[in-house]
């Protein structure tokens, strides 16, 4: 078997990146939701910090460890990685839309 | 004359529905793994892009002048905002997974990881149209009740 090309590890690398981005988004913004007790909008003045952009900066950061695990992962091969990142879309879609519509 | 963040907001909005129109091509063509669509692609990808980078542009005017509002007398729709808010962020990523996956399906040298990430691309592009939809729907509710 022939050594993969760079986009059979720079691909699965940056899916899994992206979707672990979201995933993280929805787990972080779930958990505030059902363990953390939030102050009622109607009564707070807005703050300088910003939750979703600091759960994106989050999620990038582990979007970032998980493509170059998965980058390294694929050093002999991106069967396996593209395979993993694509049944892993229609999940971290589901998961989006699930803390999205329940758990805002 | 349209103050600046009101305008922002419409062609956030009207940017918005495009995408939406936008995605719905690459989520009905690339049901064909062999089907090549760059151009549908690139541009959906980047109107999702460019809608959401207004909106978290507008993002922080809106905490300042509009959420606390919209919260006291219309909690529900304060709600539906914080709703579109986290589903566009999966709208965005999703495209830009299909867009990876739809450029190196055909670049790469082994077929059975091209089909596989042809497959990807129809799959990530159909989350991203449901979601976005969902997005601009709520967008619109939003919208008319309360704007800059």
């Amino acid at each position: 078997m022939s050594a993969p090309t760079r986009w059979e590890r720079v691909t699965p690398a940056a899916m899994a990146a992206l979707l672990s981005l979201v995933a993280t988004y929805a787990v972080l913004r779930a958990y505030d939701v059902l363990f953390k007790q939030e102050p009622n909008p109607a009564t707070t003045v807005a703050s300088m910090h910003i939750a979703m952009f600091w759960r994106v900066g989050v999620g990038a950061y582990v979007g970032g460890a998980v493509g170059m695990l998965v980058w390294f992962g694929t050093a002999k091969g991106g069967r396996r990685a593209s395979r993993l990142v694509v049944l892993a879309i229609p999940i971290v879609a589901a998961m989006i839309a699930f803390q999205g519509l329940f758990l805002p | 004359m349209i103050p600046t963040l009101r305008l922002l907001e419409h062609v956030h909005g009207h940017l918005g529905w495009l995408a939406v129109a936008a995605l719905l091509h690459p989520a009905i063509v690339l049901r064909n793994p062999k089907r090549r669509a760059l151009l549908s692609v690139a541009l959906s990808t980047s109107f999702v892009v460019a809608a959401g980078l207004l909106g978290a542009e507008i993002y922080p005017s809106y905490r300042q002048k509009l959420k606390q509002g919209i919260f006291i007398h219309a909690p529900t729709l304060g709600w539906c905002f914080e709703r579109k808010e986290h589903l566009a962020v999966g709208a965005i990523a999703l495209a830009l997974v299909g867009c990876a996956a739809h450029l190196a399906a055909f670049r790469v040298s082994d077929a059975e990881v091209g089909a596989m990430l042809a497959k990807g691309a129809h799959r990530a592009y159909v989350a991203a149209f449901a979601l976005a939809l969902g997005v601009a729907c709520l967008g619109v509710v939003v919208a008319s009740y309360r704007t800059f």
